[in-house]
């Protein structure tokens, strides 16, 4: 089976700092992975520059077989419209509701006019269809709640149920449990895995707890100071000792 | 290196990274000095208030007639098919508010296109062609160039270009209050927009939306509570302006005070006085009532559970339990229909003249009236250059300077008063204390306490509420024609605001230091001095400048009441029919005016990144 993304020797500086160095990494369709790895491993520039946020300065970077590089403006953001992605602090509208938070994952597929004309004015099948995601992700009675009346584990999933209505074939998900309890990061990353082997979505997500990732995720990418230190299902506990380990530099900081 | 030079070096080094616009007692002592610079040079003492007998008989009868405002005309020998006096009034308010909400319904629109202009949140991040970006560009530049000049004009001085061009017709008054406004509103919207937090938008761009549907969708929805919010406040200038456009003869409640007091009928101007600021505190009263609401999100209605009503939870059903704004739609509503019913009734927007006439006066203003005299002489342009500097040397160049001494002096005033008041008008220092640590206050102190917040809150509000031209006008009959009457208008109207935000600002700082200082046994007034002041005093600073840049607007017209700087040139000019006099000192008004914006707006700038 051909690889969904296709990387090979990429390299990103910003400035003078090198986040990633010669990552080369094959994902197939439906694929479950974990990115861990410490804060400034390169966890978040690796996801950007799979949803082209950025551009790589060295390496190659191919969706289906076709390169980023090659891409003219609209049809990169035809290919972003395919890509979900969900930062790490959700990047909801919050003083909007929760339908046009969740209707906003089409953004890239419908003109700005008619995305207006949604706004305002919902067409019944598409609420439907929200209603449906959010019973899904199981807060179906907050479809007409304003977002900021939700709490962040509710608005976790309001953002799942965006990447969900974008009708994408992979979801990026960057440390989204980093900022709530235990029970729910659990329950999230279920949810997350879950809905995507139903739908056949490409997960990954990145993650700073390896506990959770080696008990929900068959396949972990660990990335150290921009390099990818390993890559499979099964892991070294030495490896895994050396992914945290500071260097004598970090730790002086 | 011992401790003690250590420690020597941390504080100087300390003090070096503070800026200078960061230490209060420079920048106190400095306007202090300042103040006192500009009073000086304007030729005015603290003497000129001690009142003159005939002054002193004067401000006697003017206060005792504020006891028994006229209920009906004061003047004799009125006709009996005259209207009873009180339709009179609601008359003319009913104008002054007509002439706002038409010139608001035009100056939103305009603030709103300009503003998309002159922001670059919505231009392309990457991959537009040159020739696109160009294009940007030149929009971009132009926008800015117009709502500079808009603005920098007052709206009075608009009024008097379009009169004298147009002549006096409800035209007049509505696009001389729409074009400053809607330029200013572009000037807001656009720094509004651009200071919206850009993670949002980052996220919909990812989702591959093109740049104005990120722009729509990324930052509009966030920005748009203060978008309303900075129209409301506008909408309640729009009525002070409107209401002193009265003065160059638009028959609004101005109008009617004027002739009020020259026929020395001082109950009616009173009925006038009383009657506005009621119209003032209602609209404001609604417009905080609105922000509030736009701000807290609908409260839902209780949710029944699956159990509760046996069935799944339907979309419909939902949608009826979510919380709705009704009064929200309502007040909009409100608005809607005062719009319609302002541009539907009354005279004609072209009063008067037949178009033929309106366009043969517009041809004379433009083709005669404003060119240079000795340009219309010669049908030489290049005469204009000595002309302009004739005028500048002789009268313009002083003038310039004491308009802007004047709104100087203003808003240092205005300042400093607001300082010594705002811990009596902050309900957390004066009355509620924080997190209700009791402070052991007597029954007679909390009863002082509460007089003195609600007393200061009242004066606040009918100070900001009250036109400070107006005000001007009022304090010129009692005090005499010096500059006094001229800055303290100004520095009562600012004080209001200035006084209103800064109590709003204190009582929302962060008060766990607050907590410590009580604790630890301080009064109020070490509480505001030493523990909240100190926090929020860059924030002060920072509106400091920002009124100083509207008092210097304000100072350009201030002058029409009879006291020398640009606004006497200007209504003297135009008295005497010299057009083209009065289109330069106008123009040497707008360049003062945009002088203080790029100061003004540099030292902001400054001050933010500090």
């Amino acid at each position: 089976m051909a690889s969904l993304f296709h990387i090979s020797s990429l390299t990103k500086r910003f400035g003078s700092v090198i986040a990633l160095s010669k990552v080369s990494l094959d994902i197939k369709q439906g694929e479950i992975i974990a990115l861990i790895g410490s804060s400034g491993s390169g966890k978040t520039t690796l996801l950007k520059l799979l949803n082209a946020q950025h551009k790589a300065e060295e390496g190659i970077i191919k969706l289906s077989g076709q390169s980023f590089d090659s891409l003219s403006q609209s049809q990169l953001r035809k290919a972003r419209s395919k890509i979900a992605f969900i930062p790490q602090d959700l990047g909801l509208v919050k003083n909007l509701k929760v339908f046009q938070n969740i209707f906003l994952g089409k953004v890239g597929h419908v003109g700005t006019l008619r995305m207006l004309w949604r706004f305002i004015l919902p067409p019944k099948k598409e609420i439907q269809q929200v209603h449906q995601l959010l019973e899904r992700t199981g807060i179906p009675e907050k479809l007409y709640f304003e977002t900021s009346q939700l709490s962040g584990g509710q608005q976790q999933r309001v953002a799942v149920a965006r990447s969900l209505y974008q009708g994408a074939h992979t979801i990026l998900a960057d440390e989204p449990i980093s900022a709530v309890d235990p029970a729910r990061a659990r329950s999230l990353i279920k949810l997350l895995i879950a809905i995507s082997k139903e739908n056949n979505l490409t997960l990954i997500m990145s993650i700073h707890n390896i506990k959770l990732a080696q008990e929900f995720f068959p396949r972990l990418i660990g990335l150290k100071n921009g390099v990818i230190l390993f890559d499979g299902s099964a892991v070294d506990e030495s490896k895994l000792a050396e992914l945290y380990q500071l260097s004598e530099d970090q730790l002086n900081e | 290196m011992s401790k003690k030079a250590a420690i020597r070096e941390s504080v100087s080094e300390a003090k070096s990274n503070s800026s200078w616009f960061g230490k209060k007692r420079t920048f106190i002592l400095a306007i202090t000095l300042l103040l006192i610079y500009s009073l000086h040079t304007l030729g005015l003492k603290w003497s000129d208030f001690i009142p003159t007998e005939n002054s002193f008989k004067l401000l006697k009868k003017f206060l005792s007639a504020g006891l028994t405002p006229a209920l009906d005309y004061q003047s004799t020998g009125i006709p009996d098919n005259a209207p009873p006096y009180y339709m009179k009034v609601l008359t003319s308010l009913w104008l002054t508010l007509q002439y706002a909400v038409c010139a608001m319904s035009l100056a939103i629109p305009i603030g709103i296109t300009l503003g998309f202009f002159c922001s670059k949140s919505w231009w392309p991040q990457s991959g537009s062609s040159r020739f696109q970006h160009i294009l940007l560009v030149i929009f971009h530049r132009l926008a800015r160039t117009v709502i500079t000049f808009g603005r920098s004009i007052h709206e009075i001085l608009w009024a008097i270009l379009f009169i004298t061009a147009l002549g006096t017709s409800p035209f007049a008054a509505i696009m001389a209050l729409a074009i400053p406004f809607g330029c200013t509103l572009a000037k807001v919207f656009s720094e509004i927009i651009d200071e919206q937090d850009r993670s949002n938008s980052n996220i919909i761009r990812a989702h591959g939306a093109n740049s104005l549907s990120t722009w729509l969708f990324g930052i509009l929805p966030s920005a748009l509570p203060d978008l309303i919010s900075y129209a409301l406040y506008r909408f309640e200038c729009a009525i002070r302006s409107a209401a002193i456009l009265g003065f160059v003869g638009i028959t609004t409640v101005g109008y009617h005070i004027e002739t009020a007091f020259a026929d020395g009928h001082y109950n009616e101007i009173w009925t006038l006085l009383y009657s506005l600021l009621a119209l003032l505190i209602i609209v404001e009263t609604l417009s905080s009532y609105i922000r509030a609401k736009i701000n807290t999100p609908a409260e839902p209605r209780k949710i029944k559970t699956i159990a509760e009503i046996g069935s799944a939870l339907t979309i419909n059903r939902l949608k009826r339990q979510s919380g709705k704004k009704v009064s929200l739609y309502a007040t909009s509503l409100l608005f809607v229909l005062l719009t319609l019913v302002a541009w539907n009734t009354g005279e004609p927007i072209f009063s008067d003249l037949s178009s033929a006439q309106r366009a043969i006066n517009l041809d004379r203003f433009i083709h005669d009236e404003i060119i240079p005299y000795p340009v219309r002489q010669s049908g030489d342009w290049a005469d204009t250059l000595p002309w302009a500097k004739e005028l500048l040397m002789t009268k313009g160049l002083e003038a310039t300077l004491q308009t802007f001494y004047i709104a100087t002096s203003a808003i240092i005033i205005a300042f400093l008063l607001g300082l010594i008041s705002i811990p009596r008008g902050s309900k957390k220092l004066n009355i509620s204390s924080y997190e209700n640590i009791s402070l052991g206050l007597s029954g007679f102190q909390k009863v002082k306490r509460r007089t003195t917040y609600y007393i200061t809150k009242s004066v606040l509000m009918v100070t900001r509420s009250m036109p400070e031209y107006l005000m001007a006008y009022l304090l010129l009959q009692i005090l005499g024609p010096t500059a006094w009457p001229l800055i303290l208008g100004l520095a009562l109207h600012n004080y209001g605001i200035i006084g209103r935000l800064g109590g709003e600002i204190i009582d929302n700082a962060d008060g766990n230091n607050a907590k410590v200082v009580i604790a630890q046994g301080g009064n109020t007034n070490q509480l505001y001095l030493f523990t909240l002041l100190p926090r929020v005093f860059n924030r002060f600073i920072l509106y400091f400048f920002y009124r100083w840049e509207t008092c210097i607007r304000d100072a350009t017209v201030m002058g029409m009441l009879g006291i020398s700087s640009l606004g006497f040139l200007i209504v003297d000019s135009s008295a005497r029919d010299n057009g083209d006099e009065m289109f330069f000192y106008i123009l040497l008004g707008a360049c003062l005016v945009m002088i203080g914006d790029i100061v003004s707006d540099i030292i902001r700038a400054k001050l933010r990144a500090a």
